[in-house]
């Protein structure tokens, strides 16, 4: 099978499942092409191996568009990473797409859902096998689109459709970053290649900055557009109200690919990220404070989505802590010069994948759970489940694998990745990275905490509602994508840890990345057990009358987010909204007026000079020898300059004049 | 067929407005037919002509010229080049549109189709006319029926009268022509007393008085094109006009006055234009986020379309302003992509507001539900409008901002930002119109387009996707017009800034030294001026700034 099919056969199935709800035909075919899709793409995945590294990597491109030397290209890469990343995207989406069948059941929309679920795998793979920004960007677009209409889904809910929006804009505003970033490395490089843009910056000429502020201005600029797709601080703002859209949609996109996107990013273009050390401090300051502002966030959450988008705004800055902190340790390779030794990214990538399997998993057995508990008012309500485990038990014990992978409790996949990560922050050294370390612990108990008490709300103890009571487990199609993901929950992250295959297979190089001290896995170990001890000390029994969070200290902060959502309804939503009616008010009454003022100034003297027509031929005279010795005067003017014209306002016509009277 | 392919563009509209005339006023359904002829007979003429059009060897084709009074040096002479050729194909479908975007106004039908129809054919006439006396006349016939069409068939709106806005537009516009008679005067008397702008292009006019020329034509022109603080006709006007006439006017009309700058400017004085390039990049900067903060400030839907189209006309005067081959391909196709668009949008916005009778955004919402067909053509509509890959307007504003980056990068940095605030609005207004809780029950109106206006929405939204996907053709079209005319004048005017810093960064000596060598060459070496402006770049040069 062709591995150019991969991106190619969703966007087949998009197309007809886009003419299937237009057609307003019957939206079980919708569904039939789009699974079809993802299979073949699954199937091209599979049946296109690639070796470690860039060894054997599969490449292939067209030219798009070409004016002068500059060529636009669209094509596929794969190689170890391209790969690896194609498998998450791929299986994640089948599994959603599978799980979707009846979860969106009877919905009127379902071949559109379907049609815009296609298009978000075509452009999200198109991403991943992108082997040059001006695709990369491309694609990135693509899929904020796809998010944008996804979560407007249901675009009768005015939350929804506010939501869509909010999610489009914030993300746009990184993009505006990453465009400038790519502006600016590719009019230095003349070439929209990776490659061309990684010599472009260690040359650092034929740009209107200096050498030094190019290295690291491209790469922040860059890095601006994971801030808003990654959804990191200050942007992280849409991902918990991109909730809105479908639970599926949230498993797929908002959890698993792509949020992940910027992180893939990241590591995709890593190279270009350690040729200046500060950059990469920036990606961990970025990622710390990310991680631990929306870990604490998520503890006093009773909104189920709410808690889980929460935690994968966490888990994201995590994986940005992995990418911030190799800055201390490059060790460039002698033959080209390029860093060679990399630890951060293969972290990143590992807990990428891990978060990938569980997030999905988690987001998915929540949807399980709101679609046991439709009826109620609020279905998402963790205040109104409880008991839920004797109702469902496939989802409640999916669920907890997820919640235990997610807490990092020992030997399941999330304790692997976490502990690579913060590895690599020791392992690296210098006091921010430990200070960052400290507070990557922090984040580690918090994430058990609030995970472990999501679940003990939901599925433990007696229910607290006659909803809850009465919930039902869900179909096998929304089961068995739970069961799937739970095996590699378990068990993904010892088998890709062992013998360092993963960091092997990426790198393609026979070294270990960070080599984790024992203690810090201890640590780390630690820090998840306590929270998820204190979890169930706290949630065992049913609580009182108020949740215990609410009592911690900071919880009003945490309740107010931080008042980072504040802050950016007034600066960004109210202060646009000021500042458009001010701009409105100001065209209108300034320059619009004073055209009017002109206008009527016209006007005004139009009616002065026809006063001078009196008609007495006394004055007539007057004007007219007037008007004569006028003339007269020009005239002897005009005769008298002989120097040629001087360039200015009465060149073009005093020359006019003159080709007359010449002639 | 190749000889009077542009002599039919410009006298089918004009006889078929000639032939309303005669069909009596009571017979609705002959009248419709007869313009929608006029109107649809270019559509074949226009393809054929960008389909044949051999872009292997560029320049002017399709020629055709007569002498006319050769006295004082006029003829008419008309052809085209690439960039005429697609926007004359631009015009064919906009006018197309047009005609069955107004199949349902009852009011003088006979009139109101003669006169667009009229208008056209002066569109086509500035297109392709080689000849500056015929381009000024065309000029006027495409601007001065708007008077009619606005004052009479109008609405009145924001306590603006319809003939207030008539007499606004009219008379701003007029203003400007006097401009551009000053300019075209000027050159008629310093280049060689001749009109024909083949003969002015190879002639050229005398350096020092190209700038005060080039400024006439800028001004002149760019009134037209909504130039910042000269837009202020724009609102008003297009607000208060028919749909049919709002489509053309902002889809075509507007591209009239930056097609002037760009033919006239580079062809016949680049001196000039070069030398107001920087001043040029700054008013379209300042169109783009002025005219997109404005539109965030609106609640009146056309008010809204309105100010975004001065908004779209700054990126268009950008690419121009760039003076470089990238950013003017991009102009043009962002002429051709803003032409569709607002097409598009005028014609949702006339259909919503005949059905609802209101144009308040504040007053929709939920109407996906009783037009759903209206909503995804305007979403699609919506998304070109903020540049999203796979629709028109993201390969034209990027190329936009390509070149103005080589020009000048603080420029593009700023004007990038108004994809943020374009995104913003739009999407507000989507939401408003269509998404949320459902208003239909207060609209009984309310329903989805019907048979001619489907084909005028549809088409539209179909060819921003087709033209997004695959714009290559139009791409190369444009791009064929573009070596002889701006490699060998190019602005340049970034030459001597990059060069400054690529000598402070010679750093690594081994492969950059040959580059920096080449770009150095035009500081000193150009034709004797110095400074910033005075440069122009040789076809090597312009390779090695892309590069």
């Amino acid at each position: 099978m062709p591995f150019w099919i991969i991106p190619i056969a969703p966007l087949i199935a998009a197309i007809f499942a886009g003419v299937v709800a237009l057609g307003r035909g019957k939206g079980a075919w919708g569904s039939a092409a789009s699974l079809v899709g993802i299979g073949v793409s699954f199937a091209g995945v599979l049946l296109n191996r690639v070796g470690s590294g860039i060894e054997g990597a599969l490449h292939a491109d067209l030219t798009w568009l070409q004016l002068g030397d500059l060529e636009f290209k669209l094509g596929v890469h794969i190689d170890s990473l391209t790969w690896t990343m194609l498998a998450v995207v791929c299986l994640v989406s089948l599994l959603v797409q599978v799980y979707s069948v009846a979860y969106m059941r009877g919905e009127p929309g379902f071949a559109r859902y379907y049609a815009y679920l296609s298009l978000f795998t075509a452009s999200m793979l198109g991403l991943v096998v992108a082997n040059n920004l001006f695709q990369l960007y491309v694609c990135w677009e693509l899929v904020g689109a796809c998010s944008y209409l996804l979560v407007g889904f249901w675009w009768h809910k005015p939350a929804a459709a506010s939501a869509a929006k909010k999610a489009f804009v914030v993300t746009r505003f990184g993009d505006v970053g990453f465009m400038l970033g790519i502006l600016l490395v590719t009019t230095a490089a003349g070439s929209f290649d990776f490659g061309a843009a990684h010599s472009a910056l260690n040359l650092g000429t034929n740009t209107f900055v200096s050498a030094e502020v190019f290295r690291w201005l491209v790469p922040l600029l860059l890095f601006c557009g994971a801030v808003g797709k990654s959804a990191q601080f200050p942007l992280h703002i849409w991902l918990p109200d991109a909730m809105e859209g479908p639970t599926p949609v949230s498993a797929l996109i908002h959890a698993a690919t792509m949020v992940a996107a910027g992180v893939y990013m990241v590591v995709r273009l890593f190279a270009l990220f350690v040729v200046d050390p500060v950059v990469a401090d920036v990606v961990l300051v970025i990622g710390t404070a990310t991680a631990l502002i929306a870990a604490t966030i998520a503890l006093v959450q009773f909104d189920i989505k709410k808690v889980m988008a929460y935690s994968t705004v966490s888990q994201l800055g995590l994986m940005m802590m992995g990418l911030g902190a190799v800055g201390g340790w490059i060790i460039l390779d002698r033959k080209s010069g390029n860093p060679a030794e990399y630890g951060g990214q293969v972290a990143a990538m590992f807990h990428l994948i891990t978060h990938a399997m569980f997030k999905a998993l988690l987001f998915l057995a929540a949807g399980s759970v709101i679609h046991a508990m439709h009826h109620a008012k609020d279905p998402n309500d963790l205040r109104s489940m409880g008991g839920l485990l004797k109702r469902m038990p496939v989802t409640g014990w999916c669920c907890l694998i997820g919640v235990l992978s997610l807490a990092g409790f020992p030997l399941l996949s999330g304790f692997w990745s976490k502990d690579a990560l913060l590895g690599e922050l020791i392992v690296t050294g210098g006091l921010l990275r430990q200070v960052c370390f400290g507070i990557g612990i922090l984040v580690a108990a918090l994430t058990a905490f609030y995970s472990m008490r999501m679940w003990l709300l939901a599925f433990g103890g007696e229910a607290r509602s006659e909803d809850a009571a009465h919930a039902k487990e869900s179909p096998w199609q929304m089961t068995l994508p739970l069961v799937v993901l739970a095996i590699p929950s378990i068990a993904l992250g010892a088998l890709l840890h062992s013998g360092h295959r993963f960091s092997h297979w990426m790198t393609g190089l026979h070294m270990d990345f960070a080599s984790t001290p024992l203690w810090i896995a201890g640590l780390a170990t630690a820090a998840g057990l306590v929270g998820l001890g204190l979890a169930l000390r706290t949630y065992r029994k049913p609580y009182a009358a108020v949740d215990p969070v609410l009592a911690l200290p900071g919880a009003a902060v945490f309740n107010r987010l931080w008042g980072i959502e504040s802050f950016w309804q007034t600066v960004g939503a109210r202060g646009g909204a000021l500042v458009g009616r001010t701009a409105a008010w100001f065209d209108r009454h300034v320059i619009d007026a004073s055209m009017d003022g002109i206008a009527r100034s016209c006007g005004r003297l139009g009616a002065q000079v026809r006063r001078q027509a009196t008609g007495q031929v006394q004055s007539a005279a007057w004007i007219a020898a007037a008007g004569l010795a006028l003339l007269a005067l020009l005239l002897a003017i005009g005769r008298t300059t002989t120097a040629p014209e001087p360039p200015g306002p009465s060149s073009v016509r005093v020359g006019g004049i003159r080709a007359q009277v010449d002639r | 067929m190749t000889s009077v392919a542009a002599t039919f563009l410009i006298l089918c509209p004009m006889a078929a407005a000639a032939l309303l005339l005669l069909v009596p006023a009571s017979n609705g359904r002959l009248i419709r037919a007869v313009a929608l002829l006029g109107a649809a007979l270019t559509l074949p003429v226009s393809i054929w002509m960008c389909a044949t059009y051999d872009r292997s060897l560029g320049g002017y084709q399709f020629g055709f010229k007569a002498p006319w009074i050769p006295e004082l040096g006029v003829s008419f002479h008309v052809a085209a080049d690439g960039i005429s050729v697609v926007l004359v194909l631009l015009t064919s479908i906009i006018i197309t549109a047009g005609v069955f975007a107004s199949w349902g106004l009852q009011n003088r039908t006979k009139e109101f189709l003669a006169l667009l129809l009229f208008l056209v054919s002066g569109v086509f006439g500035v297109f392709l006319a080689r000849d500056l006396f015929f381009l000024f006349l065309f000029y006027e016939i495409a601007v001065l029926p708007m008077y009619l069409l606005i004052g009479v068939w109008g609405t009145s709106s924001q306590g603006r009268t319809k003939e207030y806005s008539a007499m606004k537009l009219t008379l701003m516009l007029m203003a400007g022509s006097a401009l551009i008679l000053v300019a075209i005067l000027a050159i008629y008397f310093q280049g060689g007393q001749t009109f024909d702008m083949d003969d002015l292009a190879r002639n050229g006019v005398p350096a020092q008085a190209q700038n005060l020329i080039f400024l006439a034509i800028y001004v002149g022109f760019g009134i037209l094109a909504g130039i910042w603080p000269l837009h202020t006709w724009s609102p008003d006007g297009h607000a208060s006009a028919p749909t049919a006439v709002s489509m053309l006017h902002a889809g075509v009309l507007m591209k009239l006055g930056a097609y002037g700058v760009l033919r006239l400017g580079l062809e016949i004085v680049p001196n000039g234009f070069a030398e107001w390039s920087y001043v040029m990049a700054i008013i379209a900067t300042i169109n783009i986020l002025y005219g997109a903060l404005c539109a965030m400030g609106q609640t009146d839907l056309k008010y809204i379309v309105a100010y975004s189209s001065v908004s779209h006309m700054g990126v268009v005067m950008l690419g121009i302003a760039s003076g470089n081959s990238t950013g003017i391909n991009g102009s043009v196709m962002q002429m051709v992509s803003h032409g569709l668009m607002t097409g598009l949008f005028f014609a949702v916005v006339g259909l919503v507001y005949e059905r609802s009778h209101t144009r308040d955004v504040l007053k929709m919402g939920g109407f996906a539900k009783a037009m759903p067909g209206v909503a995804v053509c305007l979403t699609v509509g919506g998304f070109a409008s903020f540049g999203l890959p796979a629709t028109s307007g993201f390969i034209a504003e990027f190329l936009c901002f390509y070149g103005m980056w080589l020009a000048h990068p603080w420029l593009a940095l700023l004007s990038v930002f108004g994809i943020v605030l374009t995104a913003f609005y739009v999407l507000r207004a989507l939401q408003r119109i269509f998404l949320g809780e459902s208003r239909v029950e207060n609209y009984p109106d309310l329903r989805d387009a019907r048979s001619t206006e489907w084909v005028a929405i549809t088409s539209l939204a179909a060819l921003l996707i087709v033209l997004g996907c695959w714009p290559k053709p139009v791409v190369d079209t444009i791009g064929s017009a573009l070596p002889k005319q701006v490699s060998s004048r190019s602005v340049a005017a970034s030459a001597s800034g990059m060069s400054a810093h690529a000598l402070a960064s010679l750093s690594s000596p081994d492969e950059p030294a040959e580059r920096i060598r080449v770009l150095r060459q035009p500081v000193g070496a150009a034709d004797g001026r110095s400074g910033r402006t005075g440069l122009r770049a040789d076809a090597q040069n312009e390779r090695v700034l892309v590069k």
